[in-house]
């Protein structure tokens, strides 16, 4: 289903408004309930997932960094964000099944809004099993909730609670998958219930 | 040649100058969008934002406003209410404006029936559920503003969760009064962390505010912040151990519960009116609709017995 623009030109559902609308309702309220996984398929005609959340979220005001190059150089343009050092970076895009050493800005006592979001990129996010099984509690779970994710570095999530260690300092989280998203704000206490290791040891 | 650049031109200044969808332009409802995530993310983090120029004076509800006007689709079914009331002139004026800015949407006064709520100085009776949000304007959004003039250093107390002060004037005021003496905009404390002014609702609207299935905006659009209460949130009032928090009483001298004399509802919060003529004191639920649900629902009990 492609729309066209007032010049003309066919743009992917998206780059909508609408679609930005329908979407960020959806980001709005994974963030609110962590744990909770929205399908975004019917939005994406074939973009991907971590696309659409970019494109939700930046324009020219914001900064963003693509650590692992999964960006194609015609996204920039579209998305309007400024690109910036890792470490000054609004958000940060990210291949979770590679770990990299960076230090994201985890925004100060008096502005923890000058932090950054990250958005990490699995193989596979579920609500039953996976390769590794995280229990959440928190901000906006009714008791606890599990979630699996494969695909992901188990030193993201690691490092990440080591950037929330210290609230309101630190860093939130948009996972997503090929189609479905989920997030982990800084308030969410991650448990790394098993982490079944395929292939190699570390 | 030079005529067909022109016409395309204006072409697209028109359809520019028509407005958007909700109102707002697109970069606008994205910063407030991005505010929204923040303050969710921090709950109880009052999330500066750049408010723009809206239509109508700042402190008429602008910061809700702006709110529903970046979370609004065609989908969605909006209730306004002001102090309770559906059909108060400013809850008219506002649902007017964002039905016009906002073809395609519905609205209700049925609070069960809504999607997205916004609201001054009152949570609707009914508990709200997960599938709807509810919007609070916000006048003043620093609980800290009474014993801190400097933002900057209001900034660095919230950081550091340093209520003490805070504290200490509650404390002072309820000891010269024997009483708890803020009716409204009682100081809450979110997830163990941040101490919001939760609007001017009154005490009794404060303990919705924990655990709540629905999230909570607040939106203050003079003082450009953004806060939220996430669901399944703790949020506390201030209290002491010699001196808890409580709720209005809505006792007579008697001590027995008052009720509404409309619906006959006696755990609502109520409006005191006096009658013009016999001028005796009245009392009716604030919220009109849980007033009028009630009102349904004993007539509906009549029929099944009848
Ligand atoms: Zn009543």
């Amino acid at each position: 289903m492609l729309k066209q623009d007032l010049l003309g030109a066919h743009i992917k559902a998206i780059w909508l408004a609408e679609t930005q609308q329908a979407l960020f309702n959806s980001l709005m309220q994974v963030m609110s309930r962590p744990g909770r996984l929205d399908n975004w398929e019917q939005w994406l005609e074939n973009s991907p997932a971590y696309l659409a959340v970019l494109a939700t979220l930046l324009d020219g005001e914001v900064s963003l960094n693509d650590v692992h190059g999964l960006l194609t150089e015609s996204d920039w343009p579209m998305l309007q964000a400024k690109k910036s050092e890792v470490e000054l970076a609004n958000y940060l895009l990210c291949d979770a099944s590679k770990m990299v050493h960076i230090q994201p800005s985890l925004g100060t006592l008096s502005s923890p809004d000058f932090s950054a979001t990250l958005i990490l990129k699995v193989a596979q996010l579920s609500v039953k099993q996976g390769s590794m099984n995280l229990k959440l509690t928190g901000p906006g779970i009714n008791g606890e909730a599990q979630v699996a994710v494969s695909g992901m570095e188990q030193a993201w999530l690691e490092n990440r609670n080591g950037w929330c260690s210290a609230f309101p300092l630190g860093i939130d989280c948009i996972l997503v998958d090929d189609t479905q998203i989920m997030a982990l704000p800084r308030t969410t206490r991650v448990e790394i219930l098993e982490a079944v290791h395929n292939g190699e040891n570390n | 040649m030079f005529n067909q650049t022109f016409s395309a031109d204006t072409q697209f200044r028109k359809a520019s100058a028509e407005y958007n969808f909700g109102f707002l332009d697109e970069y606008a409802k994205k910063e407030v969008r991005r505010s929204v995530l923040k303050a969710i993310a921090i709950p109880g983090y009052q999330v500066p934002y750049s408010s723009r120029e809206m239509p109508m004076g700042r402190g008429f509800g602008t910061g809700g406003l702006q709110l529903t006007l970046s979370l609004i689709g065609k989908k969605d079914t909006l209730k306004v209410i002001d102090q309770g009331s559906d059909d108060s002139v400013n809850a008219v004026n506002l649902r007017s404006f964002i039905e016009m800015t906002c073809p395609g949407i519905d609205t209700t006064t049925k609070v069960s029936e809504a999607t997205l709520i916004q609201s001054r100085h009152r949570i609707p009776e009914r508990e709200l559920r997960e599938d709807q949000i509810l919007v609070l304007q916000v006048p003043y959004p620093d609980a800290l503003v009474v014993v801190e003039p400097s933002e900057d250093k209001r900034k660095i107390m919230h950081g550091e969760a340093d209520y003490s002060r805070l504290l200490v004037k509650l404390y002072e005021d309820i000891v010269k009064f024997n009483e708890i003496t803020i009716s409204h905009r009682y100081p809450t404390r979110i997830n163990g962390h941040y101490v919001i002014d939760p609007s001017p609702i009154p005490r009794w609207d404060v303990p919705k505010l924990n655990n709540s299935k629905s999230l909570i905006l607040l939106g203050a659009g003079r003082e450009k912040k953004i806060y939220a209460v996430p669901p399944y949130t703790l949020a506390e009032p201030l209290e002491f151990d010699d001196i808890p928090f409580r709720v209005e009483s809505f006792n007579d001298s008697t001590g027995k519960r008052r009720t509404c004399w409309r619906c006959g509802c006696d755990h609502s919060f109520l409006d005191e009116f006096i009658d013009a003529q016999t001028g005796d004191k009245r009392y009716q639920c604030s919220d009109s609709d849980y007033c009028d649900e009630q009102i349904k629902s004993q007539v509906n009990n009549q029929e099944l017995e009848g």
